[in-house]
Formats: structure tokens, sequence, C-alpha cells
């Protein structure tokens, strides 16, 4: 019955036909989407925040997608196109240049009345060109904490704390460590307290003339970091995060450089650490920290995806709102880039990382950090430098070799600004 | 036999169990098409169409009978190695990194975008959306500060009096005569709408929204003009021309560009580089060198270690069977997971190999050291392959050739290296070929033992000491900042052809075998 040719091909036709039926239908009665992407923490606490706030984005369902890691999201977002990417992402403000240039981020403009509810500074991390691309979220830096219970006292300077390590040498495995973010965004307060920097801020603005005064660092870690024969005195080590983690909250190491997001572990440990910046050489010097923003970001894929007027909704009538912001937070937990959420905020862990960080950040310039017009990146090559210190190799020669490396990216990184 | 067994399977059941088969088929390739057109795509897209039209056309005449069995495996090769191959071919001749990532178009569209400004005033209205009574798109916009009030469509503004108007709790107008509200919820229809409408305002002033609250005034300060191919300043009258490098860059200033670029053909200027610029030739020279040394090497320790042991188990050995199973654990075992566990066993802290010596030794943060390490670990992972096939092949030795020697007066060492390793070599040529090929691009192990480390980052070197192409390549596309695609496209297409060229020996290598088989 079905052996002639024209049963055969009317089966055949029938089945395209039914199949392309299935499978186009419905995607053309698909309702509108706003998909954002996240990494795994925020992913989780946004899925948690836009299940109860259903009216966040009126007439559209808010999709999130979460990230294993941080980098896995980074690199989903690289390998995006207009139509597969996200139509906002959360993100670190030193995206911004990048994703600008590959076009992947757009700009939107908000009212005088929202800007004023942001620091300037906050703004421009995430701005480019006089444009903005996204809403600051909160305020990402480290701090360093020193565990009370075996410090008494406050350092003054950073002598102080390797004294205090030195003359207990034997109770502790090293005196300090970082517990996450790494030797590079998280290490640049101890970096800058001995005097280094990826760059200098003056006056506002990048020093675009030198990154750091080489014989001041040279200096002070020969003074701070190494012993007589030029080897590693044991105070820094630079280790696996989570490790540095658990022996701060262990006791094992009296100083850290710890996140915001770490509070639970150490409540969980009953450890009381107590924040600063990472004192100088001098009393009343402190060294600075990379201080960026995270922030949600408009990208081009809401306009390709036909959402981009309910996405830019979204982010400013909901996401960058004090109570949006609050909510979030109330989530996340970390101090607040919107000043009316910020205050609102309680906790005096927040509070004190506030303390301990005012004056003691400077932007987080992405176009220079990232820029690897010397053959590396600071973000690259930071780790290299301190293991290369701390291995015994000749300080001086380390030092001007990441100081000629870190000027050619701050003099290419600066056309870019 | 499976053959014969298929031609044997006819009639209406067959028929039926082909066109269920093919359903799920051309079901499965027209849901790909539809994301590959969504995706704009159109490379794909005619390709799955194409796949699409010989499958249905294969399948359902009954001239193509050996057609049918080839075309899976065709489609296959054409999908998953020609078309990467052509791919990356293409795109080694484009300017293609951070920067020049998307197409002309896309790019003109976000500058576009981009040149718009709010106007020095900076005026913003509250805004909320509806239809007129010619169901135009209008927005109607409350100035609260200055207590103005306005509703504009695409050809008209008209202020309003306050008195008919009425407002929310903010005090934002959201009605007005002849003008029906679009209600929150249903404004998600609208979206694709609400962002193409520009609102009239003021001569070269237009009204654009913010998403659905706020509206701002504002001007297309950055033009295209597609005649002269040119972005120009409506105000200050600078022009931004195609610099045939993917950039919109400023007439008088070639280094002010506008962002974003675009992927455009730059022809042979990679591999230019390659041979030219010092900063991409030195680099390239030192890991391509040491890649040869890697392979090589990778394949002489196996093959000898795997010699060896299958000489010595070749012979009566009491637990024999046993230290065969021992032997080829290694191979039993994912490398993802031996790999990571040498990274660890090679620790400097706290690595067996340094406790157990008592050393202190950087592994991986000395050029030697660490080349030295990732050897050994391919040769843990790549030894039990070379015991299989070498035992395999020492089977196929006839024994009457050794005793032949023997009885002619040939010692031990003799008949190994007179008899026995040239007959092996001639049967396992093509394999150590196949395996110097596989090491070439051995990327896993390079990647998760020492991520192509140590390089002195500090001093800006770009490839490290274990950096082989393959790993090499993959920073240069996606480890940095910048992300060079095409250079790295370039260096895959001359490492395409050097893998192609070892692999091109081996296959005329094997016709050994085929003789030896004889």
């Amino acid at each position: 019955m079905l052996g002639n040719k024209f049963a055969k091909a009317t089966a055949a036709a029938a089945g395209l036909a039914l199949t392309a039926g299935l499978v186009v239908a419905p995607a053309s009665a698909a309702t509108k989407e706003i998909v954002i992407w996240a990494d795994d923490t925020r992913g989780k606490n946004l899925t948690a925040l836009f299940a109860v706030n259903k009216n966040a984005a009126p007439g559209y369902k808010i999709t999130v997608k979460a990230y294993s890691t941080f980098d896995a999201l980074k690199e989903a977002l690289d390998k995006s196109t207009a139509a597969s990417g996200p139509d906002i992402i959360y993100g670190a403000s030193d995206w911004t240049a990048a994703n600008v240039k590959n076009g992947k981020f757009a700009p939107f403009t908000v009212t005088a009345a929202f800007k004023a509810r942001y620091s300037k500074t906050d703004l421009d991390l995430v701005s480019r060109g006089g444009k903005l691309y996204g809403v600051p979220l909160d305020i990402n830096a480290p701090a360093l904490a020193y565990n009370s219970k075996l410090v008494t006292s406050k350092p003054q300077t950073f002598g102080e704390m390797v004294d205090f390590y030195l003359a207990n040498k034997s109770k502790y495995d090293f005196g300090m460590c970082i517990t996450d973010g790494g030797i590079a965004w998280a290490g640049h307060g101890l970096f800058s307290a001995l005097g280094g920097g990826a760059y200098q801020f003056k006056n506002g603005a990048i020093d675009k003339t030198s990154p750091f005064d080489k014989t001041a660092l040279t200096a002070n870690i020969k003074k701070y970091i190494l012993d007589s024969s030029g080897k590693s005195n044991g105070f820094l080590k630079n280790i696996n995060g989570g490790l540095c983690k658990t022996q701060f909250a262990a006791g094992k190491v009296p100083f850290a450089i710890v996140g915001q997001w770490e509070i639970s572990t150490y409540e969980a440990a009953k450890v009381r650490p107590t924040l600063l910046g990472v004192p100088g050489p001098t009393a009343g010097t402190a060294g600075k920290f990379l201080g960026g923003v995270s922030a949600a970001f408009l990208t081009s894929s809401a306009k390709a995806h036909g959402v981009e007027a309910g996405a830019k909704s979204l982010l400013t009538n909901w996401i960058g709102s004090t109570q949006g912001q609050l909510k979030y937070q109330q989530l996340e937990k970390r101090a607040s880039a919107e000043k009316g959420a910020a205050k609102s905020q309680i906790g005096s862990w927040t509070k004190s990382f506030a303390q301990a960080l005012s004056g003691n950040t400077i932007p987080e310039v992405g176009s220079v950090l990232g820029n690897n017009a010397g053959g590396s990146s600071y973000w690259e090559a930071a780790g290299n430098f301190w293991d290369a210190i701390l291995s015994g190799k000749d300080v001086a020669t380390e030092v001007d070799k990441f100081h000629t490396l870190l000027k050619k990216n701050l003099d290419a990184g600066a056309k870019d600004l | 036999m499976i053959y014969q067994y298929l031609l044997r399977f006819t009639g209406p059941v067959a028929f039926v169990a082909k066109v269920i088969t093919l359903l799920i088929v051309n079901s499965v390739l027209i849901l790909l098409t539809n994301h590959a057109f969504a995706a704009d795509q159109l490379a794909i897209s005619v390709f799955l169409i194409v796949v699409l039209i010989l499958v249905n056309y294969v399948y359902f005449s009954p001239k193509y009978q050996q057609f049918k069995f080839l075309l899976p495996g065709l489609v296959l090769l054409a999908a998953f190695v020609i078309m990467p191959i052509l791919y990356t071919l293409a795109m080694s001749t484009y300017e293609y990194r951070t920067g020049n990532y998307i197409s002309q178009n896309d790019a003109i569209d976000r500058i576009q975008v981009s040149g718009v400004m709010p106007i020095e005033e900076g005026i913003a209205f509250d805004l909320v959306l509806g239809r007129d009574d010619q169901d135009r798109l209008t927005a109607l916009l409350s100035d609260s500060f200055n207590d103005k009030y306005f509703i504009s469509n695409k050809e008209s503004l008209t202020q309003l009096n306050k008195s008919d108007l009425e407002f929310n709790e903010l005090g934002v107008a959201v009605a007005a005569p002849g003008f029906t509200r679009i209600p929150p919820n249903k404004l998600s229809e609208f979206d694709a709408e609400v962002i193409e409408t520009r609102f009239f305002y003021d001569g070269d002033a237009f009204v654009v929204t913010e998403g659905f609250e706020v509206a701002v005034v504002a001007q297309q300060v950055l033009q295209y003009e597609k005649d002269t191919d040119r972005f120009v300043n409506q105000y200050t009258g600078e022009a931004y021309l195609n610099n045939g490098k993917g950039n919109f860059a400023l007439e008088n200033n070639p280094e002010t560009i506008l962002e974003p670029g675009w992927r455009t053909p730059i022809w042979f200027e990679h591999y230019g580089k390659l041979i030219f610029d010092e900063r991409v030739r030195g680099p390239f020279i030192t890991v391509f060198i040491w890649t040869i040394i890697f392979a090589s090497l990778t394949v002489l320790t196996t093959f000898a270690v795997g010699l060896v042991l299958a000489l010595v188990l070749d012979k009566p050995l009491f637990g024999k069977r046993l230290y065969r199973s021992i032997l080829i654990l290694p191979y039993a075992i994912p490398s993802l997971i031996s790999i990571l566990v040498w990274g660890g066993i090679f620790n400097r802290d706290y690595g067996a190999i340094n406790q157990l010596l008592g050393l202190e030794i950087a592994w991986f943060e000395d050029a030697s050291f660490a080349r030295f390490a990732v050897i050994m670990v391919n040769l843990w992972l790549g030894f039990p392959y070379f015991y299989l096939i070498s035992s395999g092949a020492l089977q196929a030795i006839p024994n009457e050739l050794n005793e032949a020697a023997a009885i002619d007066g040939a010692n031990g060492r003799q008949i190994f290296s007179k008899i026995t390793l040239p007959l092996l070599l001639q049967i396992l040529t093509p394999l150590l070929i196949a395996s110097f090929a596989f090491n070439f691009n051995n990327f896993n192990l390079i990647y998760l033992l020492t991520g192509g480390g140590p390089r002195d980052e500090s001093a800006g070197e770009i490839a490290g000491a274990t950096d082989i192409l393959i790993s090499y390549t993959y920073n240069i596309a996606f480890g940095s900042y910048i992300q060079d695609l095409g250079l790295a496209s370039a260096i895959s297409v001359i490492i395409f052809f050097i893998v192609a060229s070892i692999s091109m020996f081996g296959i005329r290598r094997s016709k050994v075998l085929e003789g030896f088989g004889k």
C-alpha cells in the first residue's frame, strides 16, 4: 500500500510538515522573557529574589541562569553572540571596557535623580565614553582582618604586623595570607602598602607617569617580607584562598585579607576579625585596595531578543531602586552601592568594612589592569611576581621587571580610558 | 552481516520504521535550523537545510543504496571536520579580536545607538505609554519638576493642560483626553516598537524611552552615512572614516576610533605577523621547537618503556597476569584524573615526590623541572598503550625467525636488534606517527598539569616553558584581556597543516601493514 512513490512522497511531506509545525509553533507562541546571567552565588540569590518579586518586570518572565564560577560566567559571555547572550548580566565593573568594545554591553540613560543615589565614582566604573552601561550593585573590595583573639592591639604599621608574627613564629603557620580574590586583586592592598601598585591615583585621576616607586617597593619587600639572607621570612604566604580561610578561621594565621561575603565562615568558627586597611611602613599610611563594584549590565542581546525596554525598566526601576537593592542585599549580604539602601543596611560587619575601606581604595580600572601591551596583564603577572619574590629570587630584578611590564600596560591602558 | 540483514528488512514495517526514524531526524534538523536562523547563523542554517533535503532524498529514493550508509558519516565529516577547518581558515584572514568582534552591520547599529545623546539641558520625563485616537503609539510625558505635561507621538508634541489630566500618587499623569493607556502588564507586547520609536520633541531633538517609566530628550549626534561609509558628528562636523581595519577612525586623528569595531578581512596579515613581528614570532618559534621535542620525547619514552615491559612479560613469568593487569591500570584511569593527581604529587609544598625524597624542588616554577615533569607524567599515561600494542606485535612475529637466528649463532641482543626490533618498527611505525600527531596537540596534559607554565609573566612573557602550540593558541584566543581569535586561527591553520602532513605520512606508512598481512 505504501510501496508506490506517491505514498512515499506524501508520507515524507507529511512527516516534514508535522515536525515543522511541532517545532516552530511553540517558538512563535513564546512569552517575553528577560534572561539574567550570574555566577553561582548571585544566581541562587537572584532566583530566590525574583521568585517572590514577580512584579519586578510586569508582563515578562524573568529567568536566571547561574554559572558555576565567576570565570565560567565571563567565559560564557565572551563566547556568546547577540542572539545567544543574556539580556542582563551580573558582572564586575572591570568588564565594562572590553564588552563595550565588543558591542556586548548596551548603553542606557538614567535621570539625574537616579544618578544622585549613586556615587560618581561607582557610576564612572560602569560607564564608558560618557554612557552608562550598568547599575552598580555592591562595593567590591576586600579588607585586612586580624584575629582579635590572637592580636590584642591594632597594628599601626606594616612593621608591627611582621614583628608580631616573628615574635610568635612558633605558634603560627605564617603571618598573613589572602582568603579570596587572589593575590592580584585582593593582594593589591598589600602590594600598595609596601609601595607598589598597578597604578596610582592622584587628584582623582590615574597617574600616567609611573605605576609605582621601584626603590621604595624593593626596600620594603627586603625589610618586611624577606629575611637577611633574602629568603621569605615566613610572614606572607601565597596559598590557595580556601586553605587560607580555613587557617585564619582556625586561629593558625593572625592576619588575612578577607572578603565581605565570608562573614558566615568566621561567625561559624567564632572568630572575631577586626577589619582595617593594610598599614603602610609608617603610621597613618595604608595600602590601596582595588575598589570595584559589581554591576548589573544591560546587553545588546536584549534588543536582539525584543526585550530591551523591559530590561531597561527592570534595571532602572527595580534593580537600581532603593527597595530593589535592599531586597537583593538582604540575600547577598554585601555593602550596597545605592546610597539609600546602604544607609538602611544593618550589620556591624558591613559597617566595619566601610570604615576599613574608607580612603583605602582606588578605582578598579579595567582597561589598565587587563591591558597586556607589555606581554601580560597585571591580573596575570601579579601572582608570578609574588611567587618569584617568595621563592627568593633577586628582589631588585623582579621589581624592575614588574615595573617595566606595568608601565607598558599603563601607557597603553591610559589611552583607552 | 548487518548489511545483509538490513537488505532483507523490507516491506511495510520497514517503511514505517524508516518514516518514524526520518520523522525524528527531520524534527531534530528543523529544530537546529530554526535555532541557527534565530541566531543569525546563515551558513549553518543553509548547511542544515541541505542535509535535510539530502537525507530525505537519499532515504526515500530507491536509487542510492550505498549512499544511504555513507551519508551519516559524510554529513558528520562535513559538520565537524570540514566546516570548522574552513571556518578557522576564513577567520585567520580576519581582524577578529577584542574590539573587533561583531559584524559591521551590528557595529554600525551599536554606534548609532551610542550616538544618541541626551540634550545638554538634560530634560527627562516620567513616562506613561498608550495609544491615541488613531491607534498610534503615544507617550504621555510628565515633567513634574516644572509642572509641564505633554503628549507625543512620532509626528507631533502637544502640551497639555494640567486640569485635563489624571495623576497617580507620585504626581505622574496617567490619563489624558484621547489617550488610552497600555496596561503595565501588556507593555511587554510592544517592547520592540517602544524601543524603535522616536517621539517628536523639537527640531532635531526627540524623545526616547529608557524603559517604560522614563523618557529623555535626546539628539542623534553621530549619524551614519551609507553612501560614504562614515559617521559624521552632526554638531561638530567631524567625520569618522572606515579605516579598513574594522573601525571608524577620526579623519584627522586616526587613533581616535568609535566603539565597537567589527570583524574585517585583513587577508594574510596574521601569517605575516608570525614571520615578521618579533613579539609574535619569538614565542611562536620557541613554542614550536618545544612542541616537536615534547611530542618526540613522549613517543620515544612511552614506546621504549612499553616495549621493554612487553619483552619482559613476553617470557614465561610467575604472576604474569597480575603484572599485566597492574601495567594497564594507568591506561584504565581517566587521564584527567591522573593528570590532576600527578599535579598534586609534584607540588612543591605537599607533593609526595618532594616529601618522600626530602626535596624542595619547585617542579612547576622552573622551566627544566616543569618540562621533565610533563614528560614523566605523559610517560605514565602513555606507556600502557605501547605496552599493549608491542605485546600484540610481538605475538605476530613468527617464532621461527628467532629460532633460525639462534641456530645460526645469533645471541639474544643480536636477535632483538636485527630481527625483533626492525619487524616491530615495521608494524608499529604508523602507530608511532599517530602518537606523535596526538601528542603534538596534547592540550589536556599541558593545560591541566602546568597551564603552559612556568611563564615569567611579570617580565611580559607570552608563552610558557611547557606551552605547546595548541595551549599557546588557546591563550592567545581566550587566555587574556585582549582575545585575538584571528591570530589564534592562523596558528591553528599552521597546526592543522603540520598534523595533516604527519597523518598523511602515517597513512602512507600504514601500507606497510597491509604488506605484512600478505
